[in-house]
């Protein structure tokens, strides 16, 4: 493996490392740490009931408390916050889940850093275009001033008045919206075409795929209640297309879950420690 | 059946897209046109929700995370606009998030309330009934902050006040970390299934979701083993909850409510393409020459 | 909130039916309207993520560092090291360099290695409950509970029949799916085909909620141009348009319908 490779997989690791260890590690030293009911609370100690011995744990600055919350959940808490009876953990801590915040924060700002890429990715297509001369090359012209506009338009975002403000409501209610759903809704269109021209009723399989589909169809909307409100409640279609999604739908998803899950552990694990192989991981220039 | 009818049912697996455009485009125009009304079958998982919001208690806020925009406008404005109605009808204090999926977020959500405040509760006034804390990122991370301290993950709302801020948002003054919610709404195309460990399976907050029809199904298994309180979907999902916050038809306005009988004719529509692509299908196998 | 202006209507329908043509064929006024929205909606966010995440969580506390530091290492200056997460997240922009693309598989790197250590956590919180939901009793209490151990009400045969297609279910779609041993047995081979057909019934459903979402969405701006729209349009407007467009129409089946000159279907 080169140094470059040994130096990727090893941020690689150790970024992985921090959260495995944060989720198997307990949060508390677990041969110094009590877990019991509350009998009395003090600064300095607390005095916690395990089975049928009193034991005292004396609270320093490292010491951390939990609490178990009716989910079963720990929660973290400060002595002055326990009262008798609670059950509560108290240990010294292990540190780990103390910086989940702050290493939190660290891969939002580094995820959010990524953001200039897209612009700068469209910015090197759109420039060659025009300076290309390729054909359309207007349509490049036009994405550049759209940008500029997007850019003084989010100028007013949050703002409490003023033209940067109006720019952005004219420039987000009545051109953006209104262009991002009309792109999506094109959808509509080409779900009734592709299911014209391609679900045919071929097999046995076939049939039963398009009759859930049926049943869910009209199911879901007034329709369906209309057509069989007069048979038994059982055989109503909204009743009917329930039972399929609650019951068959809700079942046939789980199992697929239950193998994706093996999946994702797996594959999680082959990314973290670096075992992952294609185009990408073992590309020539590491 | 005579040759001449089987070619001419055959044709019919070979009709011009445009015709169906254009087929699909009246038939959901129609009840634009023509007002009907057609029953609206409330399901259970719809129920569940509008049963939790209501059981909110006086001292809590429900915390919505509105993260859609004009992408899935069509199924959650409905789904958000009947939750924000029921509450400010009833009182009920919320706090409007909007985590990833979409900076355009909080403005979709700020017109939906300022349409409901405008036409029915002008009484009902920002920084005291509702607060619109804007945009931010984090996935679970930002879930586990907003959790632990909210002030962590946002200092400021969407309109630049401080939090901390008694006069503009007394609301807020009141409102610190997870045990202040009551529940979570959270209304997108494809809600994040992160709330369901990281905020339901920690602190045990009830979750609901709003979310695109197509994204339903795979999470009915949530409302099964009860970590989901309940759930609108879609466009029927609004317009089942518009029936239980208005018994009498006339007095729904929501967008669902809107859209539910166009949608139905659409339905059909493609229910009706299907079954003629299948009669020109069958037709042209029996005349021998099948696509 | 102020009811929009009559223009900005216009403005919003104009791009909707703009992009609407699309459905008559491919054009040139379509491509330029993605290549406004496209511009539009990158420019925007562009600042909108600044505002909303990295002004107050990077930007804003390593400025305080550095002024910390700059009056003599005063508290809070560890916001300072703020700059080293700037440093590192220019790494990204690596991706645009052949020679140094390596740089950016750090980031890249230690962005999936953090979500590979969460995925351990994040399965695990979200598939233990499914896992223990799955162990229905297959006879079962009105109310859900187990025959034996379970509460007072009656026994239904309802709820067992659908607790035991529900836990078939799961058991013959993994059955399907697990490809790790072979399919010999009678046994095997029958749950994989009973998982094959109750897949097609799932799909089914998810075919069905796809419709919904799909429609839903052109529904919405259909109430825009009925509700909002057509009320403003002058009279004249829709004669020239009901002049024009059956017209056009007409003229582009007949040259359609003309051999030599037939484009085909090529977009499907």
């Amino acid at each position: 493996m080169s140094g470059r490779r040994r130096l990727i997989a090893a941020v690689t690791f150790l970024a992985g490392l921090y959260y495995f260890l944060e989720f198997i590690v307990p949060p508390t030293v677990p041969w110094r740490t009590v877990r019991g009911e509350v009998v009395r609370v003090g600064p300095k100690a607390a005095v916690l009931r395990v089975g049928r011995r009193i034991k005292t744990v004396p609270i320093r600055a490292n010491t951390i408390i939990y609490r178990e919350r009716p989910t079963g959940a720990p929660e973290k808490v400060d002595e002055s916050v326990l009262r008798r009876g609670d059950r509560a953990v108290v240990g010294p801590t292990t540190y780990l889940s103390d910086w989940v915040t702050d290493v939190n924060n660290f891969f939002v700002v580094l995820g959010a850093m990524a953001w200039g890429m897209g612009l700068m990715s469209l910015w090197m297509v759109h420039s060659a275009n025009i300076r290309k001369r390729r054909e359309e090359w207007y349509g490049s012209v036009l994405f550049f001033a759209a940008v500029a506009v997007g850019v003084i338009a989010g100028l007013g975002y949050g703002s409490a008045g003023g033209p940067l403000k109006r720019m952005n409501d004219v420039v987000v209610n009545d051109v953006l919206r209104p262009m991002g759903s009309t792109v999506f809704s094109l959808l509509a269109f080409y779900m009734a075409s592709a299911a014209y021209r391609s679900f045919r009723l071929k097999s046995r399989e076939a049939l039963l795929m398009m009759g859930s589909a049926f049943i869910v169809m009209l199911g879901q909307i007034p329709i369906g209640l209309w057509l069989t409100h007069r048979l038994p409640e059982p055989l109503w279609l909204p009743v009917m297309s329930q039972w399929i999604l609650y019951i068959a739908n809700s079942a046939a998803v789980r199992g697929m879950w239950f193998g994706m899950m093996l999946g994702a552990i797996a594959v999680g694990l082959r990314f973290w420690l670096s075992l992952e192989r294609g185009a990408f991981f073992d590309a020539k220039e590491l | 059946m005579g040759k001449q009818m089987l070619n001419a049912l055959a044709r019919l697996q070979n009709i011009d897209r445009r015709w169906l455009y254009l087929t699909l485009a009246l038939a959901c125009l129609l009840p634009f046109v023509v007002k009907m009304r057609l029953p609206v079958y409330v399901s259970p998982e719809t129920r569940e929700l509008f049963n939790a919001i209501d059981r909110c208690p006086p001292d809590k806020v429900v915390l919505v995370d509105s993260a859609w925009d004009a992408g899935s406008l069509g199924e959650n404005w409905g789904q958000v606009e009947v939750v924000f109605d029921h509450m400010l009808r009833r009182g009920i204090k919320f706090v409007v998030i909007s985590l990833d999926i979409t900076p355009l977020g909080p403005q979709f959500a700020d017109k939906v309330i300022s349409k409901l405040v405008a036409s029915k509760y002008p009484n009902r006034k920002y920084g005291v009934d509702w607060v619109n804390l804007g945009f931010t990122k984090g996935d679970w991370q930002a879930m586990q902050q907003i959790a632990k301290d909210i002030r962590r993950q946002y200092k400021r709302d969407s309109r630049g006040w401080s939090l901390d801020d008694a006069q503009h948002l007394p609301l807020m003054q009141r409102v610190h970390n997870i045990d202040d919610v009551y529940m979570i709404y959270s209304v997108t195309y494809s809600p994040m299934e992160n709330w369901i460990p990281f905020v339901h399976g920690v602190y045990g907050t009830p979750i609901g979701f709003g979310c695109a029809g197509i994204q339903s199904t795979t999470y009915y298994r949530y409302i099964l083993s009860r970590q989901l309180v309940g759930m609108l979907v879609g466009v029927r999902g609004a317009a089942e909850y518009d029936a239980l916050l208005y018994p009498d038809p006339a007095r729904r306005t929501s967008l669902g409510t809107h859209l539910i009988v166009p949608q139905a004719f659409g339905h059909t529509a493609i229910i009706l393409a299907v079954v003629l692509g299948n009669i020109g299908f069958f037709a042209a196998r029996r005349r021998g020459g099948s696509r | 909130m102020t009811n929009p202006a009559p223009w900005q209507i216009w403005l919003a329908a104009l791009v909707t039916l703009g992009i609407y043509s699309y459905l008559w064929n491919d054009n040139r006024l379509y491509r330029m309207l993605l290549n406004v929205m496209i511009g539009l909606g990158v420019g925007y966010s562009f600042i909108v993520i600044w505002k909303n995440v990295l002004g107050p969580l990077w930007w804003q506390p390593m400025v305080r560092g550095l002024e910390a530091v700059a009056h003599g290492f005063a508290p809070g200056s560890a916001g300072a090291l703020w700059i080293l997460v700037g440093l590192l997240g220019t790494l990204w922009y690596f991706q645009f360099s052949r020679k140094y693309l390596w740089l950016s598989r750090i980031v890249i790197g230690m962005t999936l290695g953090a979500g590979a250590g969460m995925t351990f956590k994040q399965q695990f919180l979200l598939n233990a409950p499914q896992i223990t939901d799955s162990f229905r009793p297959l006879i079962a209490r009105a109310d859900g509970s187990p025959l034996l151990g379970g509460t007072s009400a009656p026994v239904s045969l309802w709820m067992s029949v659908n607790n035991i297609i529900f836990v078939g279910t799961i058991v013959c779609v993994m059955v399907y799916f697990l490809f790790s041993f072979e399919h010999k047995t009678a046994l095997v081979r029958g749950s994989a085909k009973a998982g094959r057909w109750l897949l097609m019934i799932s799909f089914g459903a998810f075919f069905g909620n796809t419709v919904m979402t799909r429609m839903a969405v052109f529904l919405e701006r259909l109430q825009f141009l009925v509700d909002d729209w057509s009320p403003i349009v002058p009279a004249w407007f829709w004669a020239l348009a009901g002049a024009t467009v059956p017209a056009g129409v007409w003229m582009a089946i007949r040259r359609a319908a003309q051999p030599h000159k037939n484009e085909g279907d090529a977009r499907e």
